[in-house]
């Protein structure tokens, strides 16, 4: 064969496929697109102007891998589906005498031409939208400087190397299976019956117990450790359910005969009961793909709008200071020192809060704590003690504690209801969050225990401890500027690194935290890390949600083909154009939103999940993160219903 | 009155540019009566198909009328079309269309079951029905599970279902080997003896011959007829293939 004719042949191959070859190369643009921007990203020279570089770079790695495996699976997949339709096709050049060898050279000559289109196109996008995805990052981040695209070769290379390498990997596939075929087998192709489904009972018992556990560990279990674990159940679960429960529920349809022998559902069950045999694993994928979208969004998007209100709840006021060890005679002279520098540097404080803690070395074992007054181990915390009273000074909360009881503010919620300390066990009062810890207690993990007076008193004397020596906390709002907060923080902070000095006799142990020096300094850091993290949710999105149009695009296809030849059957024996439709509508609704429905179930289920998940990395901000959820899903299933019209129309048109 | 009239029927197809016209049918009328087994024989590409698909109301003439116990067809608004279909008509094809997804008795059921009727009302009628077909012992599998003879058998279990006016066939013997287009024909002609009238359209003169009259069809209008009258089978048959060797050689009929 003339190598000008390989390629026509190639050509018509490509241009007769094309409802199926189509969707394969926008796939493959598309991937190539999205893994190359991330690479660009990855391996521009000035990367490092953005704050957090570790952070940001780690994040773009992580999405490039991920976009990277997606995109084998999604090529690998359309091409099982190209190779399906074309087995007859290449049967029959077989039989009127076209060797293998040029079937072969043919294929060649295919995937020259697919990894061609597919990287030129994507790289090509890739440059077009470099500067949009630059702009879109630096806005992300709140980067002032603004980052200018440019273009990076080993970013080139590591995008032509891989995607090449995949469309070979599936160029060989194709050979094998074509050279280990005879030409008869192939004409024939998809022609041969299919089997009746079995119900097989193992897996769907498989099937509910696995998202049975899975779900159980999401409602009841507490996340992280368990979480993997519950989605890995979860995904096996789905698949088992699709693949048999489904064929169970519909064989039990079927069987009964007053339901199944009517004019709707005597063609759609049997129409979902062969679909399912065949569809089992797409729709599962689908589910599956829709959910993993709707998680990435919606914890991506709650992280970074949150990143605000994290950071006003880390800072209730401009300024906090802790005194350690003071007594209770010079007490009043540090909170002299105080006023003076906040008078001092210009500024008047307003809404001014104090009290008194006793802050000791403790060990924590679960619900047990065990005050250690001499000797210093390795995994002791700060553990500090404060009565209801003094707590009321501060927030103004009269918690009205009965003796033996106790509140305990900590940064993630304690699980159990009661906390011993020494030989004393206190039953804890559970109570919404009072923003009680600064910034200082999110971080450090402190326990503040608030007791009754008498109960305090009961500890000190159990440990001996002095009452007299104590810890302060000051915390004001600031009128001053900016700079004159600043100021004040720094003159507080002036004497010592971590001293306050009252004189040059009398200085303490201090901290200060001041929102005006801090603010902007930590409020970059979670931008950057969430912001990075939301750029590549948004990466991960498009790319799942990709997955999820393509497989249901090629469902419809192929089903469409299938079907055709049943609808006229059935226009024969009677059914009406406006029947067929109707019947029609019918099943591939049911079909189609079935994966939706049990993905929107599964969020719902994860739900709690989720949310102690971003509660452990310091999210609190629950009716965001419910409003962010509850938006991607209505999104999400207006996106899925426009594609099930796009794609229902293919069908319809393939159907008539 | 007859069972159906056709009267100068014409249908002629417009290429989708509308460019070229095709005349598949110039002027056919014919008449079949209550009771009556009338073949249709015609070459590939004569019109028959066409025909058959006129008068199954699968297409609309260009001219003409179809009269089915007097009533013209062309009458029916098209949404009535389908329900006239499944209660009127039975239809046997050459390539059986059983569909995949339903097990032969199913397959059977599914005009009745579109008509709304009730399950029981099926199980009643399909029993002697498949008794008489011997099918009885295959309604459990699926269409690919049984033999070509077998699946013709059940789709003129399901043409039946719904005791049609009129039975209609197009080609059914094209697709068997000649041992079970014998049996079909001689099923065709023992329901044809229980006053089932059949319309059958064909090429085989052994599958013509069994019927009690024959029409010929030529470039879109009938060219001749045969009638049995007191003829055999095998002297019909004779009969036919004279006359079919003066249609595909081009003379004129004796």
């Amino acid at each position: 064969m003339k190598p000008s004719f390989v390629i026509r042949f190639a050509l018509s191959g490509i241009w007769k496929n094309r409802q199926i070859y189509i969707p394969y190369l926008l796939t493959g643009v598309v991937n190539v697109a999205l893994f190359y921007m991330l690479a660009t990203l990855i391996y521009h020279s000035k990367i490092e102007i953005v704050y957090g570089k570790q952070s940001v770079s780690n994040m773009l790695g992580l999405g490039a891998w991920v976009i990277g495996i997606f995109s084998v699976v999604f090529l690998f997949y359309s091409n099982s589906f190209l190779l399906k339709r074309r087995q007859k096709e290449f049967g029959l050049y077989s039989v009127l005498g076209m060797g293998k060898k040029e079937i072969a050279r043919t294929l060649f000559c295919e995937f020259l031409m697919s990894t061609f289109i597919s990287l030129a196109g994507g790289i090509l996008a890739g440059l077009l939208l470099d500067r949009l995805v630059f702009l879109l990052l630096t806005r992300i981040l709140k980067i002032k400087t603004i980052l200018a695209p440019e273009f990076a070769p080993k970013a080139l290379l590591i995008t032509v190397v891989l995607f090449a390498g995949i469309f070979l990997a599936i160029f060989l596939i194709q050979l094998l299976r074509i050279s280990t075929s005879r030409p008869i087998e192939l004409v024939r192709g998809s022609n041969t019956g299919e089997k009746e489904p079995r119900i097989k009972w193992i897996l769907v018992i498989l099937g509910l117990a696995g998202i049975g556990a899975g779900y159980t560990l999401a409602l009841t279990q507490k996340p992280v450790m368990t979480f993997f674990f519950a989605v890995l159940l979860v995904i096996f679960g789905t698949y088992c359910l699709f693949i048999a429960v489904s064929i169970a529920v519909l064989k039990l349809l079927r069987r009964k005969k007053s339901f199944y022998y009517k004019p709707g559902n005597f063609t759609a069950v049997s129409g979902m009961l062969y679909r399912m045999k065949q569809n089992g694993v797409g729709l599962a994928s689908i589910s599956i793909l829709s959910a993993m979208v709707l998680v990435t969004i919606a914890t991506t998007v709650s992280l970074y709008a949150g990143v605000d209100d994290f950071m006003t709840d880390s800072f209730p006021v401009d300024l906090s200071v802790d005194i350690h060890s003071v007594s209770t005679e010079n007490k009043p002279r540090y909170i002299e020192t105080i006023r003076k520098a906040i008078a001092d540097t210009g500024n008047t404080a307003e809404d001014e809060t104090s009290y008194s803690y006793y802050q000791v070395h403790a060990r924590i074992d679960g619900n047990k704590v065990e005050i250690l007054t001499d000797t210093i181990s390795e995994d002791m915390v700060w553990f500090s003690i404060l009565s209801d009273t003094e707590y009321e000074k501060s927030t103004g909360i009269n918690l009205g504690l009965k003796q033996g009881e106790a509140r305990l503010e900590y940064t993630s919620d304690f699980k159990y209801d009661s906390i011993t300390v020494g030989e004393k066990r206190f039953s804890v009062r559970k109570m919404e969050d009072t923003k009680f810890l600064t910034l200082m207690g999110t971080i450090n993990k402190s326990y503040y225990l608030i007791l009754t007076e008498s109960d305090l008193d009961s500890i000190f004397t159990e440990y001996g401890l002095d009452k007299n020596t104590m810890s302060y906390n000051y915390k004001a709002n600031l009128s001053g500027t900016k700079e004159q907060q600043i100021a004040c923080a720094q003159a507080l902070d002036k004497e010592d690194n971590g001293r306050i000095a009252v004189d040059s006799n009398l200085s303490a142990i201090s901290y200060v935290t001041s929102k005006a020096d801090s603010f902007d300094e930590l409020k970059d850091g979670y931008i950057t890390l969430y912001g990075s993290i939301f750029f590549i949710g948004i990466f991960l999105g498009i790319v799942f949600l990709l997955g999820t149009v393509l497989i249901i695009y090629y469902k419809q296809i192929s089903e469409g083909y299938d079907d055709a030849d049943r609808f006229s059957v059935m226009r024969k024996v009677g059914m009406s154009q406006e029947e067929i439709r109707s019947t029609i509508r019918r099943q591939i609704i049911m079909v189609f939103f079935l994966p939706l429905l049990v993905a929107i179930l599964h969020i719902l289920v994860a739900y709690r999940y989720m949310a102690q998940i971003l509660q452990v990395i310091g999210y609190v901000n629950q009716p965001l993160f419910l409003l962010c959820t509850g938006g991607c899903i209505l999104v999400f299933a207006l996106v899925y219903g426009a594609v099930y019209l796009l794609t229902a129309k293919a069908y319809y048109r393939i159907v008539k | 009155m007859p069972l159906l009239e056709v009267n100068q029927l014409k249908k002629t197809y417009v290429t989708r540019l509308g460019s070229v016209k095709v005349e598949a049918l110039k002027n056919v009328t014919f008449s079949v009566d209550e009771g009556e087994y009338v073949a249709i024989m015609g070459e590939s590409g004569s019109g028959k198909t066409t025909l058959l698909n006129l008068v199954a109301t699968l297409d609309r003439p260009t001219g003409g009328e179809i009269l089915l116990e007097g009533k013209s067809v062309s009458a029916i608004p098209e949404k009535n079309l389908a329900k006239f279909r499944r209660d009127r008509l039975g239809f046997v094809f050459q390539d059986f269309n059983l569909l995949d997804t339903f097990n032969i008795r199913d397959n059977i059921y599914l005009p009745l079951v579109l008509s709304g009727a009730n399950h029981k009302e099926m199980e009643a009628r399909i029993e002697p029905l498949a008794e008489k077909l011997h099918i009885t012992d295959i309604l459990k599998k699926y269409p690919y599970e049984i033999s070509g003879g077998q699946k013709q058998r059940a789709a003129v279990a399901r043409a039946l279902m719904n005791h049609p006016a009129m039975l209609m066939a197009d080609e059914p013997t094209g697709a068997l080997d000649s041992k079970a287009s014998d049996q079909l024909l001689k099923l065709f002609a023992e329901i044809n003896r229980e006053k089932q009238t059949i319309l059958m359209v064909t090429h085989s003169a052994r599958a013509a011959c069994r019927a009690s009259r024959v029409l010929f069809i030529r470039d879109g209008e009938v060219y001749h007829q045969l009638y049995r009258g007191q003829m055999t089978d095998d002297e019909l048959y004779h009969r036919i293939s004279e006359t079919w060797t003066v249609l595909t050689t081009g003379g004129e009929a004796t």
